[in-house]
Formats: structure tokens, C-alpha cells, sequence
């Protein structure tokens, strides 16, 4: 990176959220509440109340003639206007915005009205006489992945050398673990709205889209755009995503039907009952695994068998939920020999994508579950086992291409012990039990990666099929950094936060770097990809802010700070090399006195180019991009799936009630390696977010469908989401390994506690329970009490 | 998420209420506190051709002893001296703080969420409602109000304008209590125990269960079990071990996603025998 002088070490600190004060005074600007062109009309949705179902016919003209509706599309309009959504993976059904001839899922879009305002578009929502032909539909994942018309991929690989591990070993133990589907359930529900433009053949939207912008390149792809014709733009605040947002594409393509066909801006917020049915959900994730042990507990292999459902459609980024781990299959031990079979599998649910952790909560329980199961059979105490197994030497390259750069997962674990008085838990433990009590104790340890490898969902394809495609790698950002001529700084980022505080965290890097205080650092997180240096990368997910999204500020700083400290020098007579910026001046090394003021300089780059050092350019901007290192193509079956691994190690005491089931936590404790911490206070709130996310998975919540494929969990009565007086307080510590790899030394660590918590939470109840099965999510009163009394 | 069109009247007083009821009254939703009804609405799952607005009818709002407006809220009665120690349980977990503030008493024991808490508490108390039409005003048993969930025997041209909540008499004790998966939560189960003790013995008791079915139910081989045992020591303890028992195998109970009929009828039996307990302990000091 280029050489920037730190002053004032902004960068570190807990410096308090500058977002806060709008949000806390209702003076947020979210989806809904801008107006970005003018008459927009309302749109409402017609969805299917069947899981699958052939649509026999659609009978718009009672809803055509109610009051102030403006017009009604259906699929075959969709159909007719658009290609189907592509995904990395060949899929067995064809996906649109909306349903074609036949229902998938409860909720599937098959028609959309549009009015004057929402309550006459629903009324007239319910005038769409729709005949249905109700179908079989399929709710079972494993059914379904033998069922060669549902089964979207199968892959097998093979790392080391998994038989001879088995053959060798002195324990084997065989589990299954089911991961169900559950939601980050944001606050804000999605909205669109779309304004064709006819002139043109061009689409601008206005989303609260979260990215990845991969998902840009699938709409204009879908809607027979050339990228460019396509402008989205994201509003400047978000009611929260979790990863859930990044599904607001398939909506964008449905309301731009209905602003071309229609002629008019189409305006649509979905509700919540629409979000709960139709939104996005995680893929839930069956889970053969099988563990070779040797008697001192060495973990010698691991053949695991999973099966993803994606539900309807294969929506991308799906099946990424498959890969985004498979840097990490030994999750942080050292196991080298490891055979996966992957099987992706569609089911008549609604359709999955991103859900903090992707991938990880899923890949976790198994390999964490069968640790303690196997702790139990060896007669080991679970920290112990883990500390046996831990990775111990960095940089270490796994054996499916992962790297763990740097870190210290015996230090987190030692700290876990000492914080959580381990051994003060385990003499609890053992009075509890001896008073016939359910007292349990759960260890997780988890690999956390961040920043993901563009390249890894091409896994999905055999690595044949694979060379006959552009190669892909990679995570890059763009920024642009801009000093007007009053000595104003703006950045505009394209990383759409959704509530993480990028806005904060800009500020400090770039007040570090120019030498200024970050109040004085204007940033702008609204995204257009038609002003705006994105790249196919953008966005917010895979925790890459800290590592590209600041390295790309980080670079447009260094670019616009080398241009201060040359017109600076030429001013003051010295060297560029020998100024220094802080205190809102440049100065001369050593020379604090000889100095002139960043508004001065930004003024002469503006009013006085004829001032300027001899052949410099005027003005004081730079757009940069910043690409992650160490990301390569895959190589065969090998992927460094992400750029960088935090570690987490959780040690939570559980008190299970024998009479009504319930499960209560005593104690959580928490400590993260997550690199350096750019901003203390911001990191803490991502892991109690995280672990709240994790914790509602863990204990309440799951989107449940009855066998005839009806959403049982339809609204928030019964979808359980914890809410902040259920979740347990969480004492946690941070050590703080410097990555090597990224540009200020941060891992991500958005998602950590959200891969850790069910782990770890379904081991205390194990131990509670001194079962020798695993204990199935979420871990609610009633499904506890049917263990204890079959 | 909006409401499908209907008409909107608002009542001036109980007589204009019930003009409009006794006018329109089958396809009515009246508005008194609107925390169960305005979600449903919205959500198109009850399409009323019109909503009777009552919440600025004045007389409603007071607390006359055992006389409770239907307009009082639950967080006032919560904030009432003297609460009955029942009432004072269930409050709590009736909704949110926030919600308690508009759901009102009348709404909630007219509404009939099989899942209420007020419903079972004013059932295992003996209480009564109060409705009136064009025609008069009639008292209706807690025991005779429900006929399902959420349907009850006030009539379409009745409005519910008070109910009454029997106090507790010397000797008497009464507790609540219920588990729900997250606070606030329609609840797994709810029991509620009133139990009277004379010299050292128990003498009279009513044991309530919510949730567990399409109302609430009163429990009688659960009071039988009860009634004529010591108040306290060896005796009392097998009469509540008893008492759930009797609850556990006495009632019949519905399965859905959250929980199995066989961990319901189980909870409300453990359920007993805490609000059992608990009654007890307040009648032995009562």
C-alpha cells in the first residue's frame, strides 16, 4: 500500500457511530421514504397459496376493473420480457420474478397489480381469479436429493487420504445433524421502484439492495440489459439485511416488467407477511457425518455428507451456501484427510440465499456436534479435545486450499477457559448433577472466514467443466475520495452497509491518512452503478468490509494525500517525501512551523491550477480499487475460498428444566480473534448481533412448512424470533492477531458468533442431557422435554 | 398488509353503540383497544364490512371494585391498588408493555384468543360479563362466554361493557402463571388456581388451564383433588401432585408446530401444580 502518515491513530479507537444521531431522531432515509421520481404507482402482489401447483389459468379482468388500477401483469409477461435468472449452476427449472405456468413455493409472485395506492392494488389483488391444479409437492430435502429432477448438483472430493484414516482409527462414530432454514428477519421488508425508461431501453431502480453486485449482472442479464442500461441505486439507510436483502433482485426484474408494460414508475414495500413467505431464507443443510478418532483424540478424518436445500429455485449466489466454507472442511483443526460429497436439492420452500454466516452455521453443527459426541465416547473433557486438535502453526494451508494466515487459536481458547472459569463450571457441573439436575456445558470452535474468493462457487462445477469458463477469483472494491475547494472531504463507498457503521470506520481510515478529524469526513454509502466505482464484488457480505472496502479507501487516500504533499512541498519549498499531514495542515518533517493548511491547498488545486507544481493535474480526487491478495482461481478441487480467517472459541453453561424442557443460559463467554480492530466499540456490536442471530437459530426460530408445503411460521407470532429481553448476556474478549493479508490487519467478524452459537449452545444441551445423539434445532422447551421423556 | 374496504362509525355513547350494533350488527368488529384486531385487519384476515369504534365512548374506563370497564386498559388494571394477586400475575404476560397500553380488558375477554390470559383468569375466577343491547343488558358466566376460539355467546347486536372479577373471599388464595418460548408470546400453556382454606383444610378450588385447547377449560378433577385435603405439610403436597395429575390426564389438548399435545397437556399439569402451590401458600395466609 502506499505510505500514509498516522497522526492521530483515529483507526483502533471506539469512536461512536456517526449514523446514530439521524436514526435515533426518526430522521433515517430509508427505502420507503424516498420519492426518487416522481408518480409512482403502488403495486401489489399476487402470490401463490399452493407449494406447487399447475397454473391453469389467470383471469385479470375483475381486477382490471376496479377502482384505480392501473394495469395487471402476469408470468407469461415476465416470461415474455425476460431471460430466466442465471445461477453457477445449471438448474433443472428455469427461474423468473415470477411464476410461469407452474407454483413452487407458498407465496411465489404470479401476478402483480398495480394502482393508484397500496390499499386499491390489494383490493384489486383480490379480484386476480387465478385456477390452480393443486401438485405433490416435495418437503423433503433427502427425498428430494434423490430425485434426479430436484437435484440440482452432486460433487464428490477428496482431500489426504479418508479410508486409511478410518482404517486406522480407534473410534469411528457415524451422526446426522439437520441445520433448519431460519432469517435474519430485518426490520425494513424489501421495496422497490422502477422507472422504465422507453426513450431509452433503460431500467433505473431504486432498491434496498445489499449486494453482491454479482446479482447486478444476473438482473441485466435477466431483463436483456446491457449493464450500463441498468442503473440500481440503494437508498442512503437500511432497516438491516443480514444477507436477506441481497434477494431484493428478483423483485427489482418483477416491478420493471410492471413499469415497462405499464408505462408508468412502480412503486412496491412489502409487507411483512410477504417477507416472512417470500423474501429469502437460509438453506437448511442435512448433514451425514462421519469422524475417525484415534484414543488420544486425535481427529484423523472426516467424511461428511451434505445436502443444501435451496428450495424452489436456484437463486444465485446459491449454491454458494455449499462452498463459501470449503477453504475451512477441517473447521480450525488439523485434520488433513477429508471426503465431502455435496448435493444441492430443491424442495418446494422458498427459495435460499445469503443469511449471516452463510454456509458456516450449517458446516459448523456437524463437525462441532461430532466433537463433543466423540469427547463423550474417548472420555475427554470437549476444551480439552479441541486444544488437542487445534491449529497450532500459521500460516497453514488446509487441506481443501484454505489459508489461516496468522492467529493464535490456543491463546482464544485459554482465554475462553480463564474467562468462563472452567473449571469452576465443571465442579458446578458435577454438584448439579449429583442433585439430579440437567447442567450442562458447550465448546465451539469455529474458523471464520471473511472476504470471499469471487472464484468459489465454480466448485460447483467439475473442474473440466470448470476450465471451459472465464476464470474467477478475486474480491475487489472501489472508492472515491474527493477534497472540494473548501477543503471539504467527501468518500463515497459502494459497500451498502446495513447498519455495521462503514460510515464510522471511513472516517477514522481517512482521518488517519489526511491528517484530519474524522467529523470532518463526509461519507456517502448510497450506491449508484450509474455514478459510482463498483465492481462485481460490491456490496455487503462475507464481512469484507474491513479488508477491501477500507483498502479501497485507503488507497484513494493515499492517492489524493501524495498529490497534497506535492503541491505542499512545492509551496513550502521541501520534498513530498518530507511533508507531513496532521492537525488539518501539511508541515515539513521536524518543521511543524513551516506549514500551510489543507483548505489552502485544496484551494489552489481548485481556483489556482496555474499555482501548481509544474505538470500536475488539477483537482483533488481519486477513484481507487482495492483487490484482496491471495485469492486465486480455484486449482482443481483446491480454493482459497476466503481471504482471511478470524477464529471464535464459545464456552456457554446451560440449565436445562426437567419439568417444562427449557433450556436457560448461565453463562456465555465468547473470544474472538478477528486481526486488529479497527473500531472496538462497532466490533462488539457485531458479535452481540451476531450472536443474537446465531442465538435465535439455536433456540427459537426456524421457517417451519407442513408436509403439504403451507408456511406454518406465516408471521412473527410464529416465526420466534428472539427479542432483546430473551437473549442471554454475552461476556466476550477479543485477542488481536494482526492479518498479514489485509491492508490495516482486520478479519472480518460479522458472522463469527452467528457460526458458533448454535454449535456450541447444541453441545451444552448435549452435555445436559448426557445424550449420545445429537439434539435437534432449534433447541425449544417442548422439542427438549420429548428427549428427557420419550 | 391494508385493511379491505369498510365502513368506519364512531360511537358517541354505550346507547349509540348498541343503535349501531342492533342495525348492522352481523358483520361488525367493534374497536376498543385494536392490539389483536388491527393486525388482523391489516392483514385482510378478518374483513369486517364495518369497524364500530368505541374507544371514545366515555363510562368505560372506570374500575368499580369487582366492575371493570371494557375500556380500562391493561396496564391500568395493573395499576390498580389492591389488585387481586391473579390478575396481578397475568397482566405481564398479557402482550407488551407497549401493548398494554391500548388492549383493553372488554377487548381481550370479548376477542377470545384461546391463548389469553384474561379469559382463563376470569373463567377460574368465576366472573361474568356484562352486555347490553337495544334490548337490555344481561350477565354472561365466564364458563358459559366461549364457545371457541374466538367465538363467544355475546350476540351480534351485544356489546360487551363491563366485566366483573369475583375478589378474593377470607381464606382464598389465587395464582397465575404460564411459559411461553419468548416473553410476550402466546403462551405454551397457562394455569390459574383459586383455592380456599377453613381450619387447616382446603375447602373449596377452581383450577383453570389456557392454551392447551380452543378455550380455556376449567379443570374439575384437578379442584376434586383439592378439595377436603390439609392446606399444608405431606397432605397438601399430594393433593397438588394430584391435582396435576388429574390435569395432565383430564384434559385433551391440540398439536401444532411449537409443541406436541402430549408436552401441553403435561405443561399445564406442571403449570397446576405451580399456580396450585402458590394459591396455597397466599390462602394459608389470607
Amino acid at each position: 500500500m502506499e505510505q500514509v502518515a498516522a497522526t492521530r491513530d483515529w483507526v483502533g479507537r471506539s469512536v461512536p457511530r456517526f449514523e446514530d444521531d439521524a436514526l435515533l431522531r426518526g430522521r433515517g432515509r430509508f427505502m420507503d421514504d424516498v420519492e426518487p421520481v416522481p408518480g409512482a404507482r403502488h403495486a401489489a402482489i399476487v402470490r401463490s397459496p399452493h407449494a406447487h401447483a399447475r397454473i391453469s389459468s389467470i383471469d385479470c379482468s375483475r381486477a382490471l376493473r376496479c377502482d384505480g388500477v392501473i394495469g395487471v401483469i402476469t408470468g407469461d409477461d415476465v416470461q415474455r420480457l425476460c431471460k430466466p435468472f442465471a445461477a453457477a449452476c445449471a438448474s433443472p427449472v428455469p427461474y423468473y420474478a415470477a411464476a410461469i405456468e407452474t407454483t413452487r413455493y407458498v407465496g411465489e409472485p404470479v401476478a402483480v397489480v398495480v394502482a393508484s395506492d397500496r390499499y386499491l392494488a390489494e383490493d384489486a389483488a383480490a379480484q386476480v381469479d387465478v385456477a390452480y391444479e393443486p401438485l405433490a409437492p416435495q418437503m423433503d430435502v433427502l427425498e428430494a436429493a434423490a430425485d434426479p429432477d430436484a437435484l440440482v448438483s452432486e460433487r464428490r472430493f477428496s482431500y489426504g487420504d479418508p479410508d486409511g484414516a478410518f482404517e486406522q482409527a480407534d473410534l469411528t462414530l457415524t451422526h446426522r445433524f439437520a441445520f433448519p432454514a431460519w432469517t435474519g428477519l430485518p426490520m425494513e421488508c424489501y421495496g422497490v421502484v422502477a422507472d422504465w425508461d422507453p426513450g431509452n431501453d433503460a431500467l433505473t431502480a431504486w432498491a434496498n439492495f445489499q449486494g453482491p453486485f454479482t446479482l447486478h449482472s444476473v438482473l441485466a442479464a435477466a431483463l436483456g440489459l446491457p449493464g450500463a442500461k441498468l442503473r440500481l441505486i440503494t437508498p442512503e439507510h437500511s432497516g438491516g439485511s443480514f444477507g436477506i436483502k441481497s434477494g431484493v433482485f428478483a423483485y427489482v426484474a418483477l416491478i420493471a416488467c410492471a413499469s415497462r408494460i405499464l408505462g408508468v414508475p412502480v412503486r412496491w414495500t412489502e409487507d411483512r407477511l410477504e417477507h416472512l413467505a417470500a423474501s429469502q431464507i437460509s438453506a437448511g443443510r442435512s448433514t451425514e457425518i462421519q469422524g475417525a478418532f484415534a484414543s488420544d483424540g486425535e481427529l484423523l478424518g472426516l467424511r461428511i455428507d451434505a445436502v443444501d436445500d435451496v428450495g424452489a429455485y436456484v437463486r444465485a449466489p446459491e449454491p454458494a451456501s455449499m462452498y463459501r466454507m470449503h477453504g475451512s472442511l477441517n473447521g480450525a483443526y488439523r485434520v488433513r484427510n477429508i471426503a465431502l460429497r455435496a448435493r444441492i436439492a430443491m424442495t418446494n420452500r422458498c427459495p435460499s440465499a445469503l443469511n449471516r454466516g452463510f454456509g458456516g452455521p450449517q458446516h459448523y453443527l456437524p463437525i462441532e456436534g461430532l466433537m463433543a459426541l466423540a469427547a463423550r465416547k474417548l472420555g475427554i473433557d470437549p476444551l480439552e479435545l479441541a486444544r488437542r486438535n487445534l491449529v497450532t502453526e500459521f500460516p497453514y494451508r488446509t487441506p481443501s486450499g484454505g489459508l489461516y494466515s496468522s492467529g493464535d487459536y490456543h491463546a482464544c481458547l485459554d482465554e475462553a477457559e480463564r474467562l468462563a472459569d472452567y473449571d469452576e463450571r465443571r465442579e458446578q457441573r458435577r454438584r448439579a448433577r449429583a442433585q439430579g439436575r440437567l447442567y450442562g456445558i458447550g465448546v465451539a470452535c469455529v474458523v471464520e472466514p471473511s472476504i470471499s474468493n469471487m472464484g468459489y462457487v465454480t466448485l460447483v462445477e467439475d473442474p473440466e467443466t470448470r476450465a471451459r469458463s472465464l476464470p474467477k477469483s478475486g474480491n475487489a472494491e472501489g472508492a472515491t475520495l474527493t477534497i472540494s475547494p473548501m477543503g471539504g472531504i467527501e468518500v463515497q463507498v459502494c459497500t451498502t452497509p446495513q447498519g455495521q457503521g462503514h460510515a464510522t470506520v471511513v472516517a477514522q481510515v481517512v482521518a488517519d491518512a489526511l491528517g484530519v478529524e474524522p467529523e470532518q469526513v463526509s461519507v456517502q454509502t448510497q450506491t449508484d452503478t450509474g455514478q459510482h466505482a463498483w465492481t462485481i464484488a460490491s456490496g455487503n457480505y462475507s464481512s469484507r468490509f474491513s479488508g477491501v472496502g477500507v483498502g479501497a479507501v485507503l488507497r484513494a487516500a493515499g492517492h489524493v494525500g501524495d498529490k497534497l504533499r506535492t503541491i505542499a512541498a512545492h509551496v513550502l519549498e521541501s520534498d513530498p517525501e518530507e511533508i507531513v499531514l496532521a492537525d488539518n495542515k501539511a508541515h515539513v518533517h521536524g518543521d511543524p512551523a513551516s506549514s500551510v493548511s489543507l483548505r489552502r491547498l485544496a484551494g489552489m488545486a481548485h481556483w489556482n491550477p496555474e499555482g501548481l507544481p509544474p505538470g500536475l493535474e488539477p483537482g483533488l480526487a481519486s477513484t481507487a480499487y482495492y483487490a484482496a491478495e491471495e485469492l486465486q482461481p480455484a486449482d482443481g478441487d483446491q480454493i482459497t475460498a476466503s481471504t482471511e480467517n478470524g477464529f471464535v472459541c464459545d464456552i456457554v453453561t446451560v440449565e436445562v428444566d426437567r419439568v417444562t424442557g427449557r433450556a436457560q443460559v448461565l453463562d456465555y463467554v465468547s473470544v474472538h480473534d478477528a486481526g486488529r480492530l479497527l473500531n472496538p466499540l462497532l466490533a462488539e456490536g457485531q458479535v452481540l448481533g451476531g450472536f443474537a442471530h446465531g442465538f435465535g437459530a439455536a433456540m427459537q426460530e426456524a421457517v417451519v412448512y407442513a408436509p403439504d408445503g403451507q408456511l406454518r411460521t406465516d408471521t412473527l407470532k410464529d416465526y420466534l424470533c428472539p427479542t432483546a429481553g430473551d437473549i442471554p448476556r454475552l461476556r466476550s474478549a477479543h485477542l488481536q492477531t494482526p492479518s498479514p493479508v489485509t491492508p490495516l490487519g482486520a478479519k472480518g467478524l460479522g458472522e463469527g458468533t452467528t457460526m458458533s452459537v448454535p454449535s456450541a449452545l447444541h453441545n451444552a444441551v448435549l452435555d445436559a442431557l448426557e445424550r449420545d445423539e445429537p439434539v435437534p434445532l432449534p433447541l425449544t422447551p417442548p422439542r427438549i422435554w420429548e428427549l428427557i421423556h420419550p | 398488509m391494508k385493511p379491505a374496504p369498510l365502513a368506519y362509525r364512531r360511537a358517541e355513547s354505550v346507547e349509540h353503540a348498541v343503535a349501531l350494533l342492533g342495525e348492522h350488527g352481523d358483520d361488525v368488529r367493534v374497536l376498543a383497544g385494536g392490539q389483536s384486531l388491527m393486525p388482523l385487519l391489516n392483514m385482510r384476515r378478518l374483513t369486517p364490512s364495518m369497524l364500530l369504534d368505541i374507544t371514545r365512548v366515555p363510562g368505560l374506563d372506570r374500575v368499580d371494585g369487582p366492575e371493570v370497564g371494557a375500556l380500562v386498559t391493561q396496564f391500568a388494571l395493573g395499576e390498580q391498588p389492591g389488585l387481586d394477586d391473579a390478575i396481578g400475575e397475568c397482566l405481564p404476560y398479557t402482550g407488551h408493555y407497549a401493548t398494554r397500553h391500548r388492549g383493553t380488558i372488554g377487548g381481550s375477554i370479548a376477542f377470545g384468543e384461546p391463548r389469553g390470559e384474561l379469559p382463563l383468569v376470569l373463567l377460574t375466577l368465576g366472573g361474568t360479563a356484562s352486555v347490553r343491547s337495544v334490548g337490555g343488558e344481561r350477565e354472561i358466566a365466564a364458563e358459559d362466554l366461549y364457545t371457541g376460539a374466538y367465538t363467544t355467546t355475546v350476540k351480534t347486536d351485544e356489546l360487551l361493557v363491563s366485566t366483573r372479577w369475583p375478589q378474593a373471599r377470607p381464606g382464598e388464595g389465587r395464582a397465575f402463571t404460564e411459559l411461553a418460548q419468548r416473553h410476550g408470546d402466546f403462551t405454551l400453556a397457562c394455569a390459574c388456581a383459586a383455592v380456599t382454606v377453613d381450619r387447616g383444610e382446603i375447602v373449596e378450588a377452581r383450577i383453570g388451564v389456557g392454551a392447551v385447547a380452543d378455550r380455556p377449560l376449567l379443570v374439575d378433577g384437578a379442584a376434586r383433588a383439592l378439595i377436603g385435603t390439609p392446606a399444608a405439610g405431606a397432605g397438601a403436597q399430594d393433593a397438588i401432585a394430584a391435582a396435576a395429575d388429574a390435569t395432565t390426564r383430564g384434559i385433551d389438548a391440540y398439536d401444532d408446530h411449537h409443541a406436541s399435545a402430549r408436552y401441553r397437556r403435561h405443561l399445564a399439569g406442571a403449570l397446576v401444580a405451580d399456580a396450585a402451590r402458590r394459591a396455597l401458600d397466599r390462602a394459608r395466609r389470607a
